[in-house]
């Protein structure tokens, strides 16, 4: 009598959690919107007439003061709504463009020149100057920042030419110098207030938009200007942007869900899940969106000498199953890829693959002269979940081939500190750099294999393939040739097996399908930032009506 | 009594003393160099130097600890934050009574649903009411914070859209975060009335107070409850410490600007002088939530409180029992 | 009229795994004034006989199989728990074997009494502490001392509180369960004198349980040996002292060390108590008796009346074989 009692209760505590989580799993009728739209707004979104919107955007990452460049990156989204870039991606043709500057090009081998456009205020009134211009480099020497690195700047020849122009010195040609995002700051208001003030959260700047409200780790409103420079209050169909910081993932992709939220990056595969079901009747979406760089293993020529012997190498390329790795580092968004500029890119080139074989790998082995437990390999890589995915893959297939590796795990800045620092050990490495636009994927995707002093482990320690990449950099080269050069040397790293793509790098961002749409999102998205200012004006949004 | 409390509170000011060297010399023996980690890739010796001079991070151990603590005695400063710069006493007046004020309605909703529950459990012992509660504290007890969590904003923020599932703007939005941090509790202290009751109804003292006469209820509230609330103070107190620790996930999951948060991104980017103020807030309370339950415990049971009364008169005592 | 008058009470205690027969066909008659000794070994029954006349067994696993308690012409068994609460500490109140714990540990003893008063005594709270105060003055306590807990109190003192607890209302009948086997000695006899004293004082009667013959032999009038939830022998306090029947019994007086003779060795009953879950068939303590035949192990036994006054359960007894 009693047992069955106690059998009953526990049946029924079990019937209890069942219906939890059949909940959990059971159809939404989220897609009928609450707020009882029709259908054709739903998915026909943009602005009506004179109407304005605030865009809510969620972010899983900290906020912080406006200024770039930290580690961790400090309302790094935000900057682009606030200041003007001096160099960004235009999101419709994929070109370098300017907000602030009227021209820009290299003079001679050295000295490239910035002109200014003449009539650019920031927000207290000040016109911006060729001192603001030099300034907005220098800051970034100044605060320790990592964002000059491969521009071969030398700030102390650097001169003011007039009031508009500037003559940057460089040691050598790059394009690093016109693809990294730098901000037009203001040079004598920086200088008032100082680096660590509290004034940074509501900077003076001369972009679109201004920081009307800001709560340290909660939300922070942009509002439109209504004296920006460069365009008229009424152009613009954002109003205000409201950033809401969530440090919990899944409480962010619930507000998406329940209509909450309009914009957020989907950065944890944990969420898939909205972008393998049916979106359709629903009210938010997923859309994936290539960052324009690969993922690749890199080999540390400079910091271990093993690296120099091409048998080893290619043991390497056979022994891992590359495909295993790439879904296991990246889950749902892996897309293969063994080039390094993505499928949709012009620059896309296929130079060959080598399939997984774990004989021809022992075979390599052997030919370079190691018996199986012989070597041992030290690594060091950060540790969230891609590095950590990557590096328990990698370490499988390497162990199994006979080789012994250590791969330690430290956070973001430590784990920067010791490449850029060396004397690490770092044998092998998982790099993903930021690609740039379409035209420059490939030597962006490569940026870090050209740079010494840089990331010691990414430098590839090669005549023949840094005599191509600078080719690839010159800025002479004629975009045919560049085509041309860019399949040259994916052809020759592959046959070298100098380092190793095996997928593509995208973004996944979920949206509010009532407000924007997936074109939209995919335009003025790049590399996990939203292009805030190129959102907010109606003309863009008129595009996709 | 007053005496001994007044003892009590002084006696605070070494352990906090304690638990400062302690926090501080844990921060400052942690490998990893916060300047290095503030500088990242822009390192260079100048910057180092200069930035070390300026978080006053180069003035050796005693230096350093000296003015931490100088710090917090005279202006009730813990510093400033690496990352953000803003001022640590400022965050935690504007965090701390979001979380405070979560945490005590969890330990009024904990107590207020807990005992009597427990209390019921175990009047009706081995009745289906008890099976059903024993079943249901059980499964609470034993589900980690953050599923309840998940579950409750599935549920009922996305499935039911009856509660919002962030911030705590309105009264709706309370329930959720207040539901997850309690209900562990909640169960835990449900189990404990009950086998405290079992225990103390099976006492000689409550048999002789039946053959008294008296109603079973007397017997409950006046000669049970009180004697079975002694072991439940000692679990509340340490409930405390648990809806503290249980802040950081609910705070996280419902996205509210307390303590738990503040905490939670202060150890994720290292921001050590947020986390040793936080440490040594928690710290704090506990040592007042363990006072309280000390002076609880002397409320209640005349034993402990003779004992507090003459740990200042001991031979006086000794003196008076040889007499009986 | 008697008193109380038990008749053939049984009590079961039944749980998942055992089915316990702690209490089987119990009659005894209790006087008005008169004294009761209840005797018997450890696990006899005593105890469940008493709780079960007030009715506090342990329930759910205690049940009344069979049985009548008739107190003042009234069927305790049949009354209603209101009823029951009325008779509790007023008519009937019981003495509790172990003073220590028998107190509620954060209730002053002056509260712990006065509560009972206040119960039955249909007076104010303020009376009710006078009259409480007045209890403990009667049982030697200091009346400043009214206020402390138990724990400020010895063994003795505390059984005295109890003592004054048990007859704050003058109940008619006082059940002592072992009031001193918990006690020293030298206090045992104090406290019985006391109680001696304040019984007789109030005409109150009492159920004494004990193991020791000597408190039933300085303070009862009757006596009824209990063995294995029965009564064996039950008769005058005379009678069976002087003039003990039942093998048991004689075995119980035989094992008490005689001061006159020069004895080496004590001379207990041979064997144990029979389990009171799977107790033997026939006379109960057949197995350890000396004069036990093969009848004794088949036939249960009636309690008779051998002589007035003195009923013995034993066939051979009554047979006149012993």
């Amino acid at each position: 009598m009693k047992k069955m009692r106690s059998i009953l209760c526990l049946l029924m505590a079990v019937l209890m959690l069942f219906a939890l989580t059949a909940c959990g799993g059971g159809k939404t009728d989220g897609g009928k919107t609450p707020s009882g739209e029709d259908a054709s707004a739903k998915f026909n979104p943009g602005p009506k007439g004179d109407e304005k919107i605030t865009l809510r955007i969620g972010t899983t990452g900290y906020l912080g003061r406006f200024l770039s460049g930290l580690a961790p990156e400090e309302s790094h989204s935000a900057c682009n709504a606030v200041f003007d870039s001096i160099f960004r991606v235009d999101p419709w043709t994929k070109q370098i463009k300017s907000d602030v500057l009227d021209d820009w090009y290299w003079e001679d081998e050295h000295h490239f020149i910035m002109k200014l456009h003449d009539g650019v205020y920031f927000s207290n009134g000040q016109k911006a100057t060729s001192e603001d211009l030099l300034f907005s480099y220098e800051n970034h020497q100044e605060r320790g920042s990592n964002y000059l690195s491969g521009m071969y700047l030398d700030l102390d020849k650097c001169e003011i030419v007039d009031d508009m122009t500037v003559r940057f010195y460089c040691e050598q040609q790059n394009t690093r110098i016109s693809t990294a995002y730098i901000h037009l700051y203001c040079k004598s208001w920086s200088r008032e207030v100082g680096w660590d003030s509290p004034e940074w959260y509501y900077p003076v700047a001369s972009g679109a938009y201004y920081v009307k409200e800001y709560v340290a780790d909660d939300y922070m409103v942009l509002h439109v200007r209504d004296d920006y420079w460069k365009h008229s209050i009424d152009e613009y169909y954002v109003e205000e942007y409201y950033y809401k910081y969530y440090p919990e993932a899944a409480t962010l992709f619930m507000e998406l869900e329940l209509g909450n939220l309009d914009l957020c990056v989907i950065q944890s595969t944990d969420y898939s899940r909205y972008m393998s079901e049916d979106n359709s009747d629903k009210n938010y979406n997923v859309v994936l969106d290539a960052t324009g760089s690969t993922m690749y293993m890199n080999f540390g020529f400079k910091d271990h000498d093993i690296w120099y012997n091409k048998d080893l190498r290619l043991a390497f390329a056979y022994g891992i199953n590359w495909e295993e790795v790439g879904m296991l580092t990246l889950g749902d968004f892996y897309v293969a890829n063994n080039g390094f500029a993505p499928k949709e890119s012009p620059s896309y080139y296929d130079a060959g693959t080598r399939e997984y074989d774990p004989e021809k790998a022992a075979e390599y082995l052997k030919k370079a002269g190691y018996e199986p437990g012989e070597l041992s390999l030290k690594a060091c890589m950060m540790d969230n979940a891609s590095y950590k995915n990557f590096g328990q893959a990698v370490k499988y297939y390497i162990e199994k081939m006979g080789v012994n590796i250590d791969i330690q795990y430290a956070d973001v800045s430590a784990s920067i500190a010791n490449w850029v620092q060396g004397g690490y050990n770092n044998d092998i490495n998982l790099l993903f750099a930021a690609g740039g636009d379409a035209r420059q994927c490939v030597t962006g995707s490569l940026n870090q294999a050209n740079l010494w002093p840089g990331v010691t482990f990414a430098y590839v320690d090669d005549d023949h393939f840094q005599e191509l990449y600078a080719k690839l950099c010159d800025p002479n080269t004629t975009q045919e040739d560049i085509y041309k050069y860019e399949k040259e040397i994916q052809q020759y790293i592959f046959d070298e097996c100098l380092i190793i793509p095996f997928a593509e790098m995208n973004s996944a961002f979920g949206y509010d399908q009532r407000v924007i749409g997936p074109e939209m999102v995919k335009a003025i998205t790049f590399s996990n930032r939203y292009q805030l200012t190129e959102l907010g004006l109606r003309s863009n949004w008129e595009r996709y009506q | 009594m007053a005496k001994y409390i007044i003892k009590r509170i002084l006696w605070m000011i070494p352990v906090m003393l304690g638990v400062l060297i302690i926090v501080f010399t844990i921060s400052y023996l942690t490998p990893g160099d916060p300047v290095i980690t503030i500088l990242g890739s822009g390192y260079t010796p100048e910057k180092y130097a200069a930035k070390a001079a300026e978080l006053n991070l180069d003035k050796g151990y005693f230096g350093q600890l000296g003015s931490y603590i100088w710090g917090i005695v005279t202006r009730f400063d813990f510093g400033k934050s690496f990352y953000s710069n803003l001022s640590i006493t400022g965050e935690f007046a504007r965090r701390f009574p979001i979380t405070a004020a979560l945490g005590i309605f969890g330990c009024i909703i904990m107590v207020v649903l807990g005992l009597p529950l427990g209390i019921l459990s175990a009047v009706k012992q081995y009745s289906v009411l008890d099976y059903t509660l024993t079943v249901i504290a059980l499964v609470l007890a034993a589900m980690p914070g953050f599923v309840l969590a998940i579950l409750g904003l599935v549920l009922f923020g996305v499935r039911l859209r009856w509660l919002p599932i962030t911030g705590l703007d309105t009264p709706k939005s309370w329930i959720l975060p207040l539901a997850t941090n309690a209900m562990p509790c909640v169960a835990m202290i449900m189990r404990q009335t009950r086998t405290n009751m079992l225990e103390v109804i099976r006492q000689d003292y409550i048999r002789t107070a039946r053959s008294k006469g008296l109603s079973e209820r007397t017997i409950l509230w006046k000669h049970a409850l009180k004697n079975c609330l002694i072991p439940i103070i000692t679990v509340t107190g340490g409930m405390v410490a648990m809806v503290m620790a249980g802040s950081i996930i609910t705070e996280n999951i419902f996205n509210i600007k307390g303590m738990g948060t503040y905490m939670y991104a202060a150890i994720m980017q290292r921001d050590y002088p947020i986390v040793n103020g936080c440490v040594l807030l928690i710290a704090f309370i506990v040592c007042c939530v363990n006072l309280i339950v000390d002076i609880c415990y002397a409320l209640i049971d005349p034993r402990i409180r003779a004992r507090y009364a003459s740990s200042g008169k001991k031979h006086k005592k000794k003196a008076h029992k040889e007499v009986t | 009229m008697s008193l109380l008058e038990i008749k053939n009470l049984s009590i079961h205690f039944v749980t998942r795994y055992s089915d316990v027969h702690a209490v089987n066909g119990v009659d005894l008659t209790i006087e008005e004034g008169k004294t009761l000794g209840l005797v018997g070994e450890t696990g006899a029954g005593k105890t469940t006989t008493a709780l079960g006349i007030l009715r506090l067994i342990q329930k759910p696993q205690g049940r009344y199989e069979s049985g009548e308690i008739i107190f003042k012409g009234k069927d305790l068994l049949k009354a209603t728990d209101d009823e029951m609460r009325s008779v509790r500490g007023n008519e009937i109140s019981m003495i509790f074997q172990d003073p220590m714990t028998a107190l509620n540990p954060i209730l002053t003893v002056g509260d712990q009494i006065a509560e009972v008063i206040h119960l039955h005594g249909k007076c104010s709270q303020a009376e009710a502490n006078e009259r409480a105060v007045k209890m403990l003055e009667m049982v030697g306590i200091r009346a400043e001392r009214a206020g402390e807990y138990p724990h400020q109190f010895s063994g003795g003192m505390k059984q005295r509180v109890v003592i004054a607890m048990a007859l704050a209302c003058n109940p008619s009948l006082l059940i002592a369960d072992e009031p001193t086997t918990a006690l020293d000695v030298t206090i045992q006899a104090q406290v019985l004198e006391m109680m001696a004293d304040l019984k007789k004082g109030r005409g109150t009667a009492m159920l004494l349980i004990t193991h020791d013959l000597g408190i039933v032999a300085e303070n009862c009038d009757d006596v009824a040996i209990m063995y294995a939830g029965e009564v064996i022998e039950y008769g005058t306090l005379e009678r069976i002292f002087h003039n003990p029947k039942h093998p048991y019994t004689l075995g119980l007086f035989g094992s008490i060390p005689s001061l006159d003779k020069d004895e080496e060795r004590l001379h207990p009953i041979e064997g144990l108590m029979p389990d009171p879950a799977a107790l033997p068939a026939g006379c109960k303590f057949h197995d350890r008796c000396a004069y036990a035949t093969d009848e004794c192990a088949s036939c249960e036994q009636e309690l008779a009346e051998m002589e007035s006054g003195h009923k013995v359960r034993c066939a051979r007894v009554m047979k006149g074989e012993i």
